[in-house]
């Protein structure tokens, strides 16, 4: 049942459900109906000019938000805009802006884009408009490639300056002084995809942009700071936790949408005692075909890198066989080269591509038009990302699709099982911790190197005196005889803190198959050891390189083509240290804490597994050195509750209930699980006793370790909720992770010892038929 | 979320320990123990009285007036005090070096005779002109008469700054021209973050001279790098005392600042003087062995290439004839630079337009060695078959022409001189079908 003429989405879609085989699987099946557009008249007080060439350009009134956003902008107030992908959010900062230059042509503005492509777009957007309206605006990038020659004229002349926070943070902020006209004169910070700054990325941020604001009020400046984000459910405390000041909340949607659907499918159980789950990145490319096959622009978002290629592959492979258009089907994803990626984007916006499986690299704005089917493999594992990567499909005015597809992991299942946690319920928090020591210690330094810190002054959490005389020891800050502590030493401190953890070093990848060798591609540290270890098979655009050869030192990896018919896969072996602990508290059977702790990871043997079937074709050794990562974590250590168990038992129970605390622990914070490790240890060196521990994938936390301590009743109360509400007979890998032995009940051991660790009150509603959904706890 | 203090000093307290634990007993600013040995040495070297202080004592913020005074012995200087801190003002012995500021004033990128001229050399914190390095240490030189005067401000503590460039602005004369070594990519823009910084306007100067610029373009290519103590050595043919490696010089000030010996700021200060004074004895040399025409027969050739590009760059072109003119004369010498100069003349020649002229140039290149010579023949073999219409002897330049490329395979550019071989070929098979053609054997008529 193959069919190749175009044909509407709707078509399509009727057609899917009505097949059996593809609508057994659909759980729920929400239909959003197309929304008018709510608008507000232009401003009586907006610039002639600007109004001019607003209307010429199609902008006969504004949408609802973008009145108020820039409304709110003119009474001085920070603003931060939360409304859905493809909204017009940056006429919420372009007006402003524009308005601004109008009155007066000697303000500034600096936009702060994530990335470098993000930025180009909206230089281009300014140009265009502002041409439109007779204005002359000198806008212009900021970044690691602008050519040195243009770089003095954007400092002295640039009205509208737009970079990201890495540059900022290495090459303008302490340069500020071949800046001052931008200081001296800057009117409106302009602050997009607030959302991603979140994480350790999100604490560097804060940072920089503490240190940002203060060197505007030394040049007496006060800019009115704009951000606009994707729906999250914090968007005014983000907003107050990057910049440091209250923000006016700006979420009235007022643009128009099409009529969309979204599906919820969850892969068939194929074995209940196993537990064993039909794959969901297979599934995904069975919807994502007959969409392709009609002509619709289709997206497909995988979890993995190694997932995108496979369903590259995958997909590319079942088209040739019915002579489709493989070759409009492309990968797209993190470790291609910026050239190759924007060329698939520039692809997607003309229409010259179909299909593009990729990674979460293309949830941000990257500008690639709207398009009309997007499939997600597997939940991204957030609120705000599924709709990100869903909103990547939607028309203004036609029909769209969004398929979400569970993945094996017990979040994926709740969440298509409980459908209204995406529809309903309010967005996940972005969390961030700008006062994370290592970062606040490496900014402060970046600070007083670019101006002097005056007696009792603050940075960011309280005073800097206690910090700065910790530097002082260290001999980088001099405390001066006007009791002013000056940066005094010959080190360059902004090179030394990078902002993005990951990106400090890659490991580049080189094809040695051609005559000369070249780079296929660059990829971190921590991925390259499960990823270009010696002897693994490394995909790129769905092609299969075999690692001749990994020089860690050098970060180079040395790969060949090869045609093999299986992929390889290596698991990381962690090891838990505590530092030091910042609170102890007694819990039900036992005690709760939370601290700091060393995490290492080594990872040292691959297995080699067959295409398809996933069977063990053998293993191999992988020498590489351990890597360490100094964090903070929140951990569960057994006192009665340990009593009278044996210690196979306990060590089956400890996994299974960490497991599913941690699969609670990422919707409670409503973070992505994998930005929350795990540790069992049946009996810890540390303590003794059998201990639990869950910690933060980032250099030094990002705070999510102290609130689970604080919530700890909820997380064994939703444990015990997952894994008991879990159709399985004795374990799966939705509950209480893959089955080691299969003869061992991991589910009942769980059970059993959660038994002794929820709370009383708790403890009365376990093993209700129907228990209360751990997100509504939230 | 906020910092409790109790918690931060005991996360502080651990980051403490990791430091000790790490092994690093030394203190980032502390001077590295083998740069105190050198400087020690150096120190014992040029004064003898200077007692051994040890160079690291505790932090503790000291008074400004009694820094500047510690700074004043070390360095036999005054300190200043303005009702904007403290300064260390010191003026050296006046150096004799007559300069004739006409004669300068003649060759390209030189300020008017009458424009005062400044020295100046800044010692820093550290390198760049972000906003965190200070210059502590500023040198100057002015001419009095045929004496160059030296005057070094220097910065007791951070704090004083503002006094330290009141100072500099005092010191720097109306409408000055800068005099600097690398001063355009690196002292005056630092200079002028550090009047940004305490939100001043930089003072206003009548051109920079950057000699790191003009050394690089006339004599680059007879100096192994273009430092200043190469440029001293080489070029000057001056040897320093022992003197302080200039990457250990912020690691010295570090040190006093907190609270060590200010005795090593004195070397940092000879060798800052060093390096004022070189600047003027860079422009005399410019002066006496280029200033006119007369004295630049004793210059090298090369030299005088590179004299002439910037002659001509600036549309002096009978200067950069001149210059060539007096550069080619040795040709047959052997020595290549002298046929570059051949080779220019009678390119710039035929550029403007002084054809005869040129053609004399190229006719006297064939006798220079090496693959130029082949350049020259090319000339010939053009001059005689366009001009001359003598083909026999134009197949014979050609001839001569690959001899010469062929004999100067190995140097100079081999993708040039392979499109110089595939011109000359096609040159002689067109030469050939020419002379074929001919009722009779072509000559000059």
């Amino acid at each position: 049942m193959r069919y190749y003429e175009p044909s509407g989405v709707h078509t399509v879609l009727d057609r899917l459900l009505a097949d059996p085989s593809m609508s057994r699987g659909v759980s729920h099946h929400a239909h959003l109906p197309s929304r008018p557009a709510d608008f507000v008249p232009m401003p009586e007080w907006l610039d002639p000019g600007l109004r001019a060439g607003l209307e010429s350009r199609g902008v006969t009134a504004l949408y609802r938000h973008q009145a108020d956003a820039i409304a709110a902008v003119r009474g001085g107030e920070d603003v931060v805009v939360v409304t859905p992908t493809a909204s017009g959010k940056s006429l919420c900062y372009l007006v402003p802006t524009l308005q601004a230059l109008a009155n007066d042509p000697t303000a500034r503005a600096l936009y702060l884009f994530p990335t470098k492509a993000l930025g180009q777009d909206q230089v281009s957007e300014l140009g265009e408009l502002s041409r439109a309206a007779g204005m002359h605006i000198n806008a212009s990038t900021y970044d690691g490639d602008t050519p040195t020659p243009i770089r003095s004229a954007i400092r002295s002349a640039g009205q509208v300056v737009v970079t990201n926070p890495d540059m900022l943070h290495s090459a303008i902020l302490p340069h500020h002084t071949k800046w001052f006209q931008l200081f001296e004169q800057l009117q409106i910070i302009v602050i997009d995809e607030l959302h991603t700054y979140r994480g350790l990325f999100g604490s560097h941020v804060a940072n920089v942009l503490r240190r940002l604001l203060r060197i505007c009020a030394h040049y007496g400046s006060h800019p009115v700071i704009v951000c606009c984000s994707a729906t999250i459910g914090n968007p005014g405390e983000l907003a107050a936790l990057l910049t440091g000041r209250e923000a006016r909340v700006v979420d009235r949607n007022g643009a128009p949408s099409g009529e969309r659907h979204i599906l919820m499918v969850q892969p068939p159980l194929l074995d209940p005692t196993t537990g064993a789950r039909g794959s969901a990145q297979a599934l995904a490319t069975r919807w994502a075909l007959p969409f392709l096959r009609a002509g619709r622009q289709t997206l497909v978002f995988g979890r993995s890198r190694v997932g995108v290629e496979l369903m590259l592959s995958n997909l590319r492979e079942a088209l040739f066989l019915g002579d489709g258009p493989r070759t409009r089907v492309r990968g797209y994803r993190g470790g291609y080269l910026p050239t190759e990626r924007r060329a698939v984007e520039r692809g997607l916006r003309d229409g010259e591509l179909l299909g593009v499986v990729t990674t979460n690299a293309l949830e941000l704005g990257v500008d690639v038009g709207q398009l009309d089917v997007a499939i997600l493999a597997g939940y991204p594992g957030s609120i705000a990302a599924t709709w990100q990567q869903m909103g990547r499909a939607g028309r203004r005015r036609d029909v769209s699709v969004a398929v979400l597809i569970a993945g094996g992991g017990p979040v994926d299942r709740y969440v298509v099982e409980h459908p209204e946690f995406i529809l309903d319920s309010a967005p996940e928090e972005a969390r961030l911790d700008p006062d994370n020591l290592h970062v606040l210690l490496g900014h402060l330094k970046a600070a007083c190197f670019e101006l002097p810190f005056e007696p009792g002054e603050r940075f960011g959490p309280g005073a800097a005196e206690p910090l700065l005389a910790f530097l002082a020891e260290e001999g980088l800050v001099h405390r001066a005889g006007d009791d002013r502590w000056y940066w005094s030493s010959d080190n360059f401190p902004a090179s030394s803190v990078s902002l993005r953890a990951a990106a400090e070093e890659n490991v580049v990848i080189i094809d040695t198959t051609p005559a000369r060798p070249r780079v296929i591609g660059e990829i971190d540290i921590f991925a390259a050891q499960t990823l270009v270890h010696e002897d693994a098979i490394y995909m790129h655009e769905s092609a299969q390189f075999h690692v001749d050869k990994l020089d860690w030192d050098e970060r180079k990896a040395y790969v060949r083509r090869v045609d093999v018919d299986h992929y390889t896969y290596a698991d990381r072996a962690v090891t838990l240290k505590p530092l030091d602990t910042y609170a102890t508290l007694p819990a039900t059977g036992g005690d709760r804490a939370h601290g700091e702790v060393m995490v290492s990871s080594l990872v040292s043997m691959f297995k080699k597994l067959k295409f398809g079937t996933d069977e063990n074709l053998g293993w191999g050794p992988v020498h590489l050195p351990e890597l360490e990562l100094q964090t903070t974590a929140y951990w569960l250590m057994l006192g009665s509750a340990a009593g009278g168990w044996t210690r196979a038992d306990l060590d089956v129970a400890l996994l299974g209930v960490g497991r599913a605390a941690q699969a609670v622990a990422a919707v409670l914070l409503m973070v992505d699980p994998r930005d929350l490790g795990l540790v069992s240890q049946v009996r810890s060196p540390h303590n003794g006793s059998p201990t639990v521990y869950l910690y933060e994938a980032v250099p030094g936390g990002v705070g999510m370790s102290e609130r689970l301590f604080d919530r700890h009743d909820e997380l064994v109360a939703g444990a015990a909720e997952l894994i008991s509400g879990c159709g399985c007979e004795s374990g799966c890998p939705a509950c209480t992770g893959p089955r080691l032995e299969p003869e061992v009940d991991a589910k009942a051991l769980a059970l059993r010892l959660l038994r002794s660790l929820v709370a009383d009150s708790a403890g009365a509603a376990m093993g209700a038929a129907a228990p209360a959904a751990p997100g509504a706890a939230a | 979320m906020s910092v409790d203090g109790a918690r931060l000093q005991r996360r502080l307290e651990g980051l403490r320990r990791d430091r000790s634990a790490a092994g690093r007993t030394q203190r980032a600013g502390e001077v590295d123990p083998e740069i105190r040995r050198a400087i020690a040495a150096v120190v014992a070297a040029g004064d003898a009285h200077t007692t051994p202080q040890p160079v690291w004592a505790d932090v503790g913020s000291v008074d400004a007036a009694s820094l500047a005074e510690r700074l004043a012995a070390a360095v036999d200087g005054d300190a200043v005090e303005t009702p904007n801190g403290w300064y260390v003002r010191r003026e050296l012995r006046p150096v004799y070096l007559p300069i004739d500021r006409e004669r300068l004033a003649a060759l390209p990128g030189m300020p008017a005779a009458g424009t005062p001229l400044l020295c100046l050399d800044t010692e820093t914190t550290g390198l760049g002109s972000a906003a965190g390095t200070v210059a502590f240490l500023i040198g100057i030189g002015w001419w009095q008469g045929d004496r160059m005067r030296l005057v070094q401000l220097l910065l007791p503590d951070h704090s004083e700054e503002r006094a330290l460039l009141d100072a500099l602005a005092a010191e720097t004369p109306a409408g000055a021209c800068l005099v600097t070594y690398n001063g355009r990519s690196f002292d005056w823009p630092l200079l002028e973050t550090r009047f940004r910084m305490g939100r001043r306007v930089p003072p206003a100067l009548d051109g920079h001279l950057d000699l790191l610029l003009l050394v690089r373009r006339l004599f680059r290519h007879r100096l192994p790098d273009a430092r200043l103590q190469t440029v001293e050595r080489h070029l000057l043919r001056r040897h320093r005392a022992p003197d302080i490696p200039s990457w250990e010089i912020p690691a010295v000030y570090h040190s006093f600042l907190r609270g060590g010996a200010a005795g090593p700021i004195r070397v940092v200060a000879r060798h800052n003087a060093e390096d004022v004074v070189t600047l003027g004895r860079i422009l005399a040399h410019l002066e006496r062995g280029y200033g006119e025409g007369e004295v630049r027969r004793w210059a090298p050739p090369g030299d005088l290439v590179r004299l002439a590009r910037l002659f001509r760059h600036d549309g002096r072109i009978d200067e950069a004839v001149a210059c060539l003119q007096i550069a080619g004369v040795a040709i047959d010498g052997g020595d290549p630079e002298v046929a570059l100069a051949t080779v220019e003349l009678a390119r710039l020649l035929r550029r403007c337009g002084r054809i005869a002229e040129a053609g004399v140039a190229w006719s006297r290149l064939v006798t220079a060695p090496g693959p130029l010579a082949g350049l020259g023949w090319i000339e010939v073999a053009k001059e005689r078959e366009h001009r001359e219409r003598d083909l026999a002897g134009a197949w014979a330049a050609t001839d001569q022409a690959l001899l010469a490329l062929y004999r100067g395979r190995g140097h100079g550019n081999a993708m040039q001189r392979r499109a110089l071989e595939a011109d000359l070929v096609k040159r002689r098979a067109r030469l050939a079908r020419r002379l074929e053609r001919a009722p009779f054997p072509a000559g000059p008529s």
